[in-house]
């Protein structure tokens, strides 16, 4: 929540910044317009003042600073906050030079009726800032005040000291009602763009719960190198509820409920143990682990094979701990989670896992695009978790099994808790050339410990 | 693939029209004033004639080069379609490189850098800080954002020859108030951080990629394909191996040796890698546990 709001606000700011930047070019060039367009006006009251002393002063004091000005907020590497303020401060006193640039002297001693001729020129720009600008409620008021101090009581006491009580009255109540509609004005601005922010914000947010980690950060961490086609060799995991379709049957609307848990503890292990929920096909997963964290590509980098070699070595030593590590947490936990909403009832998790080549790309078309992880490993998989159904109608009832293709356990350390099962007489589908496989039974010890 | 340019023909004719037409230009108002004040003042201004048309027209020339600076591998050889044109661009780029007074000159005015940066394809931020004697060259190929810190002879290296005759051009990326290291060398693919810091002397392999606010502190050595997170510190003088990932806010200390393909995810992981005596004994505590463990089960 916090992180979200610091976006919104950085967001907030930055937007006050590039529109003061652009406003700060804007002023630029209408100051020094001001100098023609104001001439007659200020010709009126003192016909001394030539065009080119009304334009020079105007150049030189006013459309320079504020295109350094301008150049400043855009290069400046300070942060956006100090950069609003020093834009503040800097506007205040340009306008408030302006001003003495023949209006206000001639004001003070010679005509105050100048002044309702300048203050039509006053409210425009103050209303052009305050809403151009449309800052942050708290900038907002920062600005008022270093206005209100710069430029506005010297406004006052100008036309205060020249003596028309009238001029006064006027510019007085016009000020107020521009800058309290202009407040209104920026702080409805101001909101609105919170509220697009805050949208976006939140739309990238539930996006990225259904896109997962790797979809999310290419897209909205500009990590587009996730998306690269990569050829490896990682661990995939299949797993799937034995009977699922005769049990969801027999208890309906609980099933679906179990399954909603039991999908949630799924994603839970695949994060903790850095793996990839790959698919998920009615009650089954595919998992892999090893081809979303890959890392960069050297393959095409010469004269580092060893090292590439040794690399591949601790990456797939690595994955197949995470793998294993998972595949214990989830098939030990799956009983005793059924437990809880089937007292009685035995349910259990066949699970495959081999090892293999794969490769990760983004596949399909156009606007119906998936990132995905094929290859035969990811078949092999399937097959194996289906290889547990024969198990367990050969004596491995009473638990969840666990079928481990012989290339998978390359990086096992410890196999005393494995079996090898030939698979002669009884072949793997469509991988008949697997000639054995580790089998491991996650016995119902773990929910005797836990009834205890 | 090969080009149709005549390369080897064309390098002396480069490099003798870079260095005659300027000093034509530079004598041309000395010969075309008569007082003798003017001749002066001429003379005088000769030699920043000189400077300011040799880097123009090194700069032109380098333009219809640019599109040959593009990351890939390519053979070390000037027939081919890209190292050819390739070659080119390295011919001006280097003519106003190597040439270290008007170089200095040039690093020393923002305004007549961002243009000549621009003639010559760098497309990145202005508001920059290079030294002088800081080697870049494909400058169509640095991504470098506003604030970045380029210390005197370091390397930001878009290319990398290697021993089989190819060539390996790729972008480099610094990203806002990064800070490249006095020595520091930086490998074609790379990326910095905002606010990052690549301390003295560091080297920095090809794609290694680094994340926001990373220290990383002098003569550190960091393998291909690294990838560091946010808010890493990294020890002076520590190894980094090969593609290995550092999680985000992990210290490592100063010697740390971390092996190819690690995975640092949590800072009691670092332990294991610290450093190569730490390393062993660690490794020899796991040993001795597991036999203590497998005898107390008998």
């Amino acid at each position: 929540m916090d992180q979200k709001c610091d976006r919104v606000r950085n967001a907030a700011l930055k937007d006050s910044v590039d529109r003061a930047i652009f406003l700060s070019y804007v002023l630029a060039a209408l100051f020094g317009v001001y100098g023609l367009s104001s001439i007659d006006f200020i010709q009126k009251f003192d016909p001394s003042v030539t065009l080119w002393s009304n334009i020079w002063p105007r150049i030189l004091f006013n459309s320079l600073p504020f295109f350094l000005l301008g150049l400043f907020t855009r290069k400046s590497t300070i942060s956006s906050e100090a950069k609003l303020l020093v834009w503040f401060i800097a506007f205040a006193t340009i306008f408030h030079t302006a001003s003495w640039i023949h209006v206000w002297p001639i004001a003070l001693w010679k005509s105050p009726e100048i002044m309702p001729y300048a203050h039509a020129a006053n409210v425009f720009l103050i209303a052009v800032v305050i809403g151009g600008i449309a800052p942050p409620k708290a900038h907002l008021w920062r600005f008022l005040s270093v206005f209100f101090v710069v430029f506005l009581i010297p406004l006052l006491i100008v036309i205060y000291s020249s003596g028309d009580k009238t001029i006064l009255k006027t510019v007085a109540n016009d000020l107020v009602s521009v800058i309290v509609s202009i407040f209104l004005l920026s702080r409805t601005i101001e909101k609105l763009r919170t509220k697009v922010t805050e949208l976006e914000i939140e739309k990238e947010l539930e996006a990225s719960k259904f896109l997962g980690p790797v979809v999310s950060k290419a897209i909205y961490n500009n990590e587009r190198d996730r998306l690269n086609r990569i050829r490896c060799r990682a661990f995939i995991v299949c797993m799937d509820i034995r009977g699922s379709t005769d049990l969801q049957q027999l208890y309906g609307e609980k099933w679906l409920d179990f399954r909603r848990s039991y999908f949630d503890f799924v994603s839970q292990q695949v994060l903790k143990h850095g793996g990839y929920l790959q698919k998920t096909v009615g009650d089954c997963h595919v998992i892999n682990f090893g081809v979303m964290d890959y890392g960069t590509d050297l393959s095409d980098i010469d004269g580092i094979e060893d090292e590439l070699a040794q690399e591949e070595d601790n990456r797939l030593t690595q994955a197949s701990l995470s793998a294993f590590s998972f595949i214990d947490e989830v098939l030990e936990n799956f009983t005793p989670l059924a437990q809880q909403w089937f007292e009685g009832k035995k349910v259990y998790l066949g699970a495959g896992i081999d090892k293999g080549w794969v490769e990760r790309s983004v596949q399909g078309h156009g606007t119906s695009l998936e990132l995905d992880v094929n290859g035969d490993a990811v078949n092999c998989s399937n097959r194996l978790q289906e290889y547990s159904k024969i198990l367990l109608g050969q004596g491995a009832q009473h638990a969840s099994v666990l079928v481990v293709s012989p290339f998978a356990s390359d990086y096992l350390n410890d196999i005393h808790k494995f079996e090898r099962v030939p698979t002669e007489g009884n072949p793997v589908r469509n991988f008949a050339k697997i000639p054995w496989v580790l089998v491991k039974r996650y016995h119902e010890c773990k929910i005797v410990k836990l009834a205890a | 693939m090969k080009t149709k340019l005549p390369v080897a023909q064309l390098i002396p004719v480069v490099v003798l029209s870079l260095v005659m037409i300027p000093a034509a230009l530079a004598v041309l108002p000395i010969f075309a004033f008569e007082p003798t004040w003017a001749k002066v003042l001429a003379s005088a201004f000769a030699p920043v004639i000189f400077c300011l048309s040799y880097t123009f027209i090194a700069a032109v020339y380098s333009i219809p080069f640019h599109k040959s600076i593009m990351t890939g591998k390519f053979p070390r050889d000037i027939t081919h379609a890209v190292y050819g044109p390739r070659r080119m661009y390295g011919l001006c780029w280097c003519a106003v490189f190597y040439f270290t007074p008007i170089y200095y000159a040039i690093m020393s005015l923002p305004t007549l850098r961002t243009s000549v940066f621009r003639l010559f394809g760098y497309k990145g931020h202005s508001n920059i800080s290079i030294a002088p004697d800081a080697w870049i060259r494909d400058l169509p190929l640095l991504n470098l954002e506003a604030g970045i810190y380029v210390a005197n002879k370091a390397t930001i290296g878009t290319n990398i020859c290697m021993a089989n005759g190819n060539i390996l051009v790729e972008q480099v990326t610094l990203r806002e108030g990064s800070m490249v290291g006095h020595l520091a060398m930086i490998a074609p693919g790379c990326t910095l951080g905002k606010k990052s810091e690549v301390g003295v002397g560091g080297a920095i392999g090809i794609r290694v990629n680094i994340g926001e606010d990373v220290r990383i502190a002098p003569s550190v050595s960091i393998n291909h394909g690294t990838q560091l997170h946010n808010k890493v510190h990294v020890g002076a003088k520590s190894y980094i191996g090969l593609k290995a990932v550092i999680s985000e806010g992990i210290k490592l200390p100063g010697g740390s040796n971390i092996p190819d393909g690690a995975r640092i995810k949590t800072q009691s992981d670092v332990t294991k890698y610290a450093h190569a005596e730490v390393r062993d004994l660690s490794d020899t505590k796991e040993r001795l546990e597991n036999i203590l463990t497998s005898r107390a089960n008998f």
